[in-house]
């Protein structure tokens, strides 16, 4: 296979954008990301566009979003993985450029969601499971799905939902330095811990928003990619697997087999051994805060178990064992949830080339990354790895 | 849902009709035609028992808009007798007195307050039992 590198990317400013269509939102990020990296419409072999819809009237949002950032007539397709379609939408663009059948594809994620009323969107996003078994005749939600792994956590582990507040508090942090985060404020533990039960244990503070938004980033190979700049940044590793459809038939509800097996993969790929201190920093999808708890455990950051103690103790901290989720995460950066993995990657490359303003700009030693990115409840998940290095000769 | 939808599902929603391995015996729900456990292809019909305990749980403040009337609602991940899990509604129950490893019994109740006219759809809840 060929080496694939990161040599653009650009992100929209996320939040509720009635001032924008979701062509309008999309070329925000494609004009950032081919600036970036130096290219025009015409150096683009193909495109994918990561969307996954049902919000607004456009059917085919690949062939809209291309004409608007006057992409066509490029090959490309839409890519759904639920909130991990960004992340397909990468292991798309990689794989055609490791085969040898693209040199540069860019990869767009855009979702449009706030104009859709939140019971709409509660009831879209709600059917991100088992449509027949666990929606339409039950009345369950998307946050009802983490709320039953948080009962199961907390309850296994003596965990407490103080710990799962300290991930949203550290997140908004974050966020809070980030410009182009949906929520650039931060909350404290009164505040996280007196918000409604959405569904308990989970409060609406535990939960990530209803987010409008769009990412791009642009992949080359590895002849391309000298060419264009630099300082690339290669894509290691990238491991991909499913989850049941049925939440009743998954093993045990304190972690996600699908993030495990996603990172096995991505780490023997990347010849990664897993050890966090490795690591820079990391991009995690806490689409709730328990979602961020798992993901400690799955990626091996910490053992079964373990993860809430991290949360505690402010490991995932600047300075702590390893910082994840600097941009502020989905919790306050905001979740357009087909622009969310792209949006991972681009922040990860730009964190690893030193290019972030301020305070959330993590301390780049070791030159390495990743990106975590789950879709629905653990019905899908990616794991990229991300180095300065390009490794192997 | 439509009625044809209903129809497809209703003797699996009240009689908890699922899947038998007939080569390694595992049961399924909802019903298999591919064994999770062997790869065998031999599933038959069967009824799931109508008894078990509460693994997780949570109250739903925001249900799906259907079940907005019926708010909060008290969903358990339950597992049966014989080691199946599903999600279901739990019946007859303040949020307060749902407790892991409680023993529960499958219940046939209309599936929310709106589905009260006309013909109602039913289908299985769960309520506390003794044992």
């Amino acid at each position: 296979m060929r080496s694939v590198a990161v040599v653009g990317a650009g992100q929209s400013k996320f939040g509720r954008r009635n001032d924008a269509r979701l062509d309008e939102l999309a070329w925000e990020s494609v004009k950032q990301a081919m600036d970036d990296a130096g290219i025009v419409q015409n150096d683009i072999d193909s495109f994918v566009v990561s969307t996954v819809g049902g919000w607004s009237a456009e059917l085919l949002p690949a062939v809209f979003v291309g004409e608007y950032c006057g992409l066509e007539p490029k090959p490309t397709m839409r890519v759904e993985a639920a909130c991990a379609s960004g992340s397909a939408a990468i292991y798309q663009a990689y794989s055609s450029i490791a085969s040898g059948l693209a040199d540069v594809v860019a990869v767009v994620g855009v979702e449009k969601m706030t104009e859709s009323p939140t019971s709409v969107a509660v009831e879209l996003i709600g059917r991100a499971g088992n449509y027949f078994w666990e929606f339409e005749n039950f009345g369950m939600t998307f946050p009802g799905y983490y709320a039953l792994y948080a009962t199961a956590y907390l309850s296994k582990y003596g965990a407490t939902e103080k710990d799962l507040a300290e991930i949203a508090i550290k997140n908004h942090y974050y966020g809070s330095m980030n410009p182009k985060a949906q929520f650039q404020k931060k909350v404290n533990l009164d505040e996280v811990m007196s918000s409604k039960y959405v569904a308990w244990p989970l409060k609406l503070l535990d939960c990530s928003p209803i987010t409008d938004g769009s990412a791009a980033v642009i992949l080359a190979s590895e002849k391309m990619a000298r060419k264009l700049t630099k300082d690339p940044i290669w894509i290691r590793g990238i491991g991909a697997a499913s989850g049941t459809a049925n939440m009743s038939l998954r093993e045990d509800f304190v972690g996600l087999k699908a993030a495990r097996l996603a990172a096995k993969s991505a780490y023997q790929r990347a010849g990664f051994d897993g050890d966090p201190k490795k690591l820079d920093l990391a991009e995690v999808h806490d689409c709730f805060t328990i979602a961020e708890l798992l993901a400690y455990e799955d990626l091996g950051f910490s053992r079964k178990g373990g993860g809430f103690k991290m949360a505690r103790e402010g490991q995932t901290y600047k300075g702590g064992v390893l910082p994840v989720n600097l941009s502020g995460g989905l919790k306050a950066k905001g979740h357009p949830i087909g622009a969310t993995g792209v949006s991972m990657v681009g922040e990860v490359t730009r964190q690893l080339k030193s290019q972030i303003k301020g305070d959330r700009q993590a301390d780049i030693r070791n030159g390495w990354g990743l990106v975590h990115n789950i879709g629905g409840t653990g019905h899908y998940a990616y794991v990229t790895l991300l180095s300065q290095d390009k490794g192997g000769q | 849902m439509n009625d044809a939808s209903y129809n497809r599902l209703k003797a699996k929603y009240v009689g908890l009709l699922g899947s038998k391995c007939k080569k390694c015996g595992a049961e399924f729900f909802p019903q298999a035609r591919v064994c999770r456990k062997c790869g065998s292809f031999e599933l038959q019909d069967i009824p799931m028992p109508p008894t078990g305990k509460v693994t997780s749980y949570t109250i739903l403040n925001v249900p799906a808009l259907e079940f907005k009337d019926d708010a909060p609602l008290v969903i358990g991940y339950i597992e049966l007798s014989n080691g199946v899990r599903l999600i279901a509604q739990l019946a007859d129950i303040s949020p307060s007195e749902v407790r892991e490893g409680m023993p529960v019994r499958m219940e046939v109740r209309p599936l929310s307050q709106k589905s009260g006219a006309g013909d109602p759809m039913v289908g299985y809840k769960f309520v506390k039992s003794e044992k």
